[in-house]
């Protein structure tokens, strides 16, 4: 396995302003949180889906001035981009073939595509991707898993279509053992009463899909006149947080093409709460994964910017990790 | 939430007035780039009064518009780390000049209905200084 960062990290740092591109890669090197580096196109390149010749020019300059090592773009297909009606396939295929485009010039090998893109697009996009090198990798991240409904139908089509290039990105938002506790913290300071805080905790761990779960508790929630500000932010604990088994990961073995190392936050002892690390890391290591981890600290999606240094989060992650690996190394045979 | 998807005024606060217009800066609430066209409402008060929507443009990559014409630049991103500037014709505030917005987006690779993108609201009032 071979770590690396997804810049997406540093969100709260790269919307303020705190980084341009090349101070944000400075520091990814300076503190050894690659050599790997993705990113989300539309977050990182302002031409998104295209890049100038300019922006390429500099990209293949900082890459080499900091030693790092372009692994993967996150595309997005926009379906809702214009205002009077959906995209149609035609348009959609046009796009991600543009991202795909943009995503060879910058050197990258794999493009993370998400679940707006249907199995016609996929099938379509497939050629250019090929004649390009690139693999497309459909992230699996919250609320869906390897074997959700709409998961098992990429599966099918995967199976249809038959190339190389197809694959999945697990993300760590999928099979998660709690609720971030910095998250719950939140919810208490929007007016979450602590008795509704382990209520929303139950919830999330019961029964039923995760709109089933979140509906319940906004009934409740509204019912006994908990602020409904508190109760919207809710939805996110239902729909990020995925309690998948982390063992469905098995059903993908030599379809992973790449992995979003997901986290949140560490306790003392250097753990994440939320993701049992030991077991996933062990889980891939036992399958035989050698491709690339990409730290994914997403507690921005509840810690506004300048209050924690997103990329010390990114090297706690990564320190776990190489825990994980050290001991199974230590004690191969023990828990996993 | 605590997020930088809810924050579309980033400090420091300082307004600009030139020939009767207010100018202030207005930061994109979410963690990308998104389509102009996915601007679908801007309310901007002043000292607590709302200001019509007549008053209001927005310049985005050096376009100013309406907040209405924005439904058709769909080809057309506002990159996350550029603001776009607000202008606000014929108000008088500050200084300082207290400032509230209300910004509608539409999230368009996230849908929660068979034709329905997320929609995404950030709330926000600052205290301005005001340079005239």
């Amino acid at each position: 396995m071979k770590t690396g960062i997804t810049l997406y990290s540093a969100t709260n740092e790269w919307v303020t302003g705190t980084y341009d591109l090349e101070g944000l890669l400075a520091a990814v090197a300076e503190r050894e949180l690659g050599p790997g580096v993705e990113i989300v196109g539309f977050q990182t390149i302002p031409t998104f889906p295209d890049v100038s010749d300019d922006f390429v020019r500099d990209w293949d300059r900082l890459v080499a001035k900091y030693d790092l090592v372009p692994t993967c773009v996150g595309s997005n297909i926009d379906v809702a981009q214009r205002s009077d009606r959906l995209l149609s396939d035609d348009e959609m295929v046009a796009s991600l073939e543009r991202q795909l485009a943009t995503a060879s010039k910058l050197g990258f090998g794999i493009v993370r595509i998400q679940i707006g893109a249907n199995e016609a697009v996929i099938e379509r996009v497939v050629p250019t991707a090929e004649r390009l090198g690139l693999k497309l990798g459909m992230e699996l991240h919250a609320p869906e898993g390897a074997h959700t409904p709409a998961i098992l139908k990429v599966r099918d089509a995967y199976d249809r279509i038959d190339s190389s290039v197809l694959g999945f990105i697990p993300d760590f938002s999928a099979t998660m053992r709690a609720v971030p506790p910095g998250e719950l913290a939140d919810l208490a300071a929007l007016g979450l009463p602590s008795a509704w805080v382990d209520r929303l905790v139950a919830e999330w761990a019961g029964e039923g899909a995760p709109f089933e779960r979140f509906g319940r508790f906004a009934a409740a929630a509204g019912a006994a006149g908990v602020p409904k500000e508190a109760i919207d932010a809710a939805t996110m604990v239902f729909t990020m947080h995925g309690r998948e088994p982390v063992d469905s990961w098995r059903e993908l073995v030599g379809r992973i093409v790449h992995v979003h190392g997901k986290c949140y936050g560490f306790d003392e002892a250097g753990d994440e709460p939320s993701i049992d690390y030991a077991a996933i890391i062990g889980l891939l290591d036992d399958l035989g994964y050698d491709g690339w981890i990409s730290t994914e600290w997403e507690g921005h999606a509840f810690t506004g910017p300048g209050e924690v240094d997103s990329l010390d989060l990114v090297a706690a992650q990564q320190a776990l990790v190489r825990r994980v690996l050290t001991d199974r190394r230590a004690s191969p045979g023990g828990e996993d | 939430m605590t997020s930088i998807t809810h924050i579309v005024l980033h400090p420091p606060f300082h307004a600009r007035v030139q020939d009767g217009v207010l100018a202030f800066d207005l930061h994109e609430p979410w963690y990308r780039s998104l389509p102009v066209s996915c601007l679908t409402g801007l309310d901007v008060s002043g000292d607590g009064t709302n200001v019509p929507a007549a008053r209001v443009s927005i310049t985005i990559a050096g376009v100013t518009r309406s907040v209405a014409a924005c439904a058709d630049a769909w080809e057309e991103f506002w990159f996350v780390q550029d603001p776009a500037v607000v202008q606000v014709a014929g108000v008088d505030v500050g200084p300082p000049a207290r400032i509230g917005v209300h910004l509608a987006m539409r999230i368009p690779y996230i849908m929660v209905g068979p034709a329905t993108a997320l929609p995404h609201h950030a709330i926000q009032e600052e205290t301005f200084e005001v340079t005239r």
